[in-house]
């Protein structure tokens, strides 16, 4: 039989002195003096390992697509959650920015979409969709100049994609000569307004009011007739 | 610090500060006040043959081409070119330096009088039919690759496409022609490098090696050797003779965006999204020396007629200009 059991005492051939020296100063080191018959509850607790069934990584990429899933059945704001979670994990993951970013775009929370989307843009400069995408959410915020310029950069960066060329690029500058063009109409309708005399606007009010005049004498004359039937 | 160049401009001394890198033989200048409203795409540099002034054209994505000279120690604007309707992808410079071309993005390649700044020509190459522009070294053509792969050949005196020339590949994003005026070399989005005879417009030889887009390539000065920069981040060396590849480059971070060629024919400069310009020695395959200047991305970098400035333009809305003495 093997004289192994855990009621043997693991200092038994060292000497008692020379144990106990070390135990003096380790302590001193201590804060806490544990009196005497009180238990040192920290020694005590059971050392538990802790198994990590996935590391970040994995966790992360299970998140996202949780959140994509999500995110297809129309459920954006729970979508958001998970991808925030795995952003948690793995800050520098630009394609989880690039999804939040098109869910904030969808739910119209214009401004934190293009903070997401620029996000995505300075993670990784050379995704040409990240630039696509900030422009996609400037659009919505208004900024069709700003806009344009996310498009050509997406652009310059792949040439071949042509929803980007055609339904981006295209049509926000196309957005932008409509507007240029309402400018221009608007510039010259101000300034029919003030070529307007003063004596077309009394002529036009005043056969306003003989219409009303002769609608009331009608209608006056049509409750006489009520009266006389009567 | 004899060596240290310290650069002023006229109009404000601040603007320019002079760094001092750990080689000694390397100086930058580099203005504090960006050059352009937004990122610069693309540059050129050329000597002028009238009165010897030296031109460095740049565009971006303002729609903006700006022609600079450099005079002395600093750098002077010359002209704002206004045309284009959405940002500038490519300018180039023909030999003689008089005359620059510029292309943008809806496809307008424009070539302009270096001297007076007018736009001499005005050609529309249809949707996404004009990327990158070079010029001919008889300065008679602009050649563009295009959406379809076929490389177009404008007329810079007609004003008119003259002739195109077939890759039956992919889109084709970068393209040289060798100072021999012989050939013609293309790199496509999909990493197919191909080379024609310009001549006869034959399909001279097709050049695999890279898996993704080549944004960039360049001849050496005697047309023996090119080089591709691909967005694998490597550096090819081709044979153009045996159309085979002499060597495979590593040291750049990021895309390879812009390469050129020293005139001393051993040199050439490259580069990258990672923000650094290297250059690198073409026959020990080594690089050199590596620039840390930009803050962003650089887009384009040339070498000036003689060899002794490399001129380098990026997202950072800056221009800089680096000496760098024969090694």
């Amino acid at each position: 039989m093997t004289s192994f059991g855990w009621k043997r005492k693991l200092g038994e051939k060292v000497s008692h002195k020379k144990s106990t020296a070390f135990e003096e100063e380790a302590k001193d080191e201590d804060n806490d003096v544990i009196e005497r018959g009180d238990v040192d509850w920290l020694t005590l607790l059971p050392n538990r390992k802790v198994i990590r069934l996935e590391d970040a990584q994995a966790k992360s990429a299970r998140l996202k697509a949780e959140g994509s899933l999500l995110a297809e059945s129309e459920r954006y704001w729970e979508a958001m959650k998970k991808w925030d979670e795995a952003i948690q994990l793995t800050p520098n993951d630009e394609t989880l920015y690039e999804m939040k970013a098109q869910a904030l775009i969808i739910l119209c929370e214009v401004f934190p979409a293009v903070s997401t989307a620029r996000k995505v843009t300075e993670l990784k400069p050379t995704w040409w969709v990240g630039h696509q995408t900030l422009g996609r959410a400037l659009l919505g915020l208004g900024e069709v100049r700003m806009a344009v310029k996310s498009f050509s950069r997406a652009v310059h960066l792949n040439p071949t994609d042509n929803e980007l060329w055609g339904e981006d690029l295209m049509w926000a500058v196309s957005l932008l000569s409509r507007k240029h063009k309402l400018e221009e109409e608007k510039e010259t309708s101000s300034v029919k307004i003030t070529e307007l005399d003063e004596s077309e606007n009394v002529n036009t009010c005043t056969d306003l009011s003989s219409h009303k005049s002769d609608m009331y004498s009608d209608f006056s004359s049509e409750s006489q007739e009520e009266k006389r039937q009567i | 610090m004899n060596l240290m160049n310290v650069i002023y401009t006229p109009y404000l001394p601040e603007e320019w500060k002079s760094l001092y890198l750990s080689s000694t033989l390397f100086t930058v200048s580099a203005p504090a006040r960006p050059a352009h409203e937004d990122s610069i795409w693309s540059c050129a540099w050329q000597q002028s043959e009238r009165d010897r002034s030296e031109n460095i054209v740049t565009g971006g994505i303002d729609d903006m081409v700006k022609i600079w000279k450099w005079v002395g120690e600093k750098l002077e604007l010359r002209h704002v070119l206004e045309g284009h309707q959405l940002g500038v992808v490519s300018v180039d410079m023909n030999l003689g330096g008089t005359l620059a071309a510029s292309s943008s993005l809806d496809s307008h390649v424009r070539v302009w009088d270096v001297d007076t700044g007018k736009c001499i020509k005005s050609m529309d190459a249809g949707p996404v039919d004009a990327w990158t522009i070079a010029f001919s070294p008889d300065s008679r053509f602009l050649a563009s690759g295009s959406h379809t792969g076929k490389i177009n050949l404008f007329g810079v005196d007609s004003g008119r496409k003259e002739s195109s020339l077939d890759t039956r590949g992919k889109f084709t994003l970068s393209i040289a022609y060798s100072p021999d005026g012989k050939l013609i070399a293309c790199g496509a989005i999909d990493g197919m490098v191909n080379v024609f005879d310009v001549q006869t417009g034959k399909l001279l030889h097709t050049l695999e090696g890279h898996a993704k887009p080549i944004r960039s390539l360049c001849f050496s000065p005697d047309s023996q050797l090119l080089v591709t920069g691909s967005d694998d981040n490597q550096i090819r060396i081709h044979d153009v003779q045996h159309f085979n590849s002499v060597g495979t480059l590593s040291g750049h971070g990021s895309w390879i965006l812009s390469v050129d060629f020293c005139p001393d024919n051993t040199h050439f400069v490259s580069s990258s999204s990672d923000k650094t310009v290297k250059i690198w020695n073409a026959g020990s395959r080594q690089c050199v020396h590596t620039f840390y200047e930009h803050s962003d991305q650089v887009w384009s970098t040339k070498y000036n007629h003689s060899g002794s400035k490399i001129v380098s333009v990026s997202d950072d809305k800056g221009i800089h200009i680096c000496d760098c003495p024969p090694i």
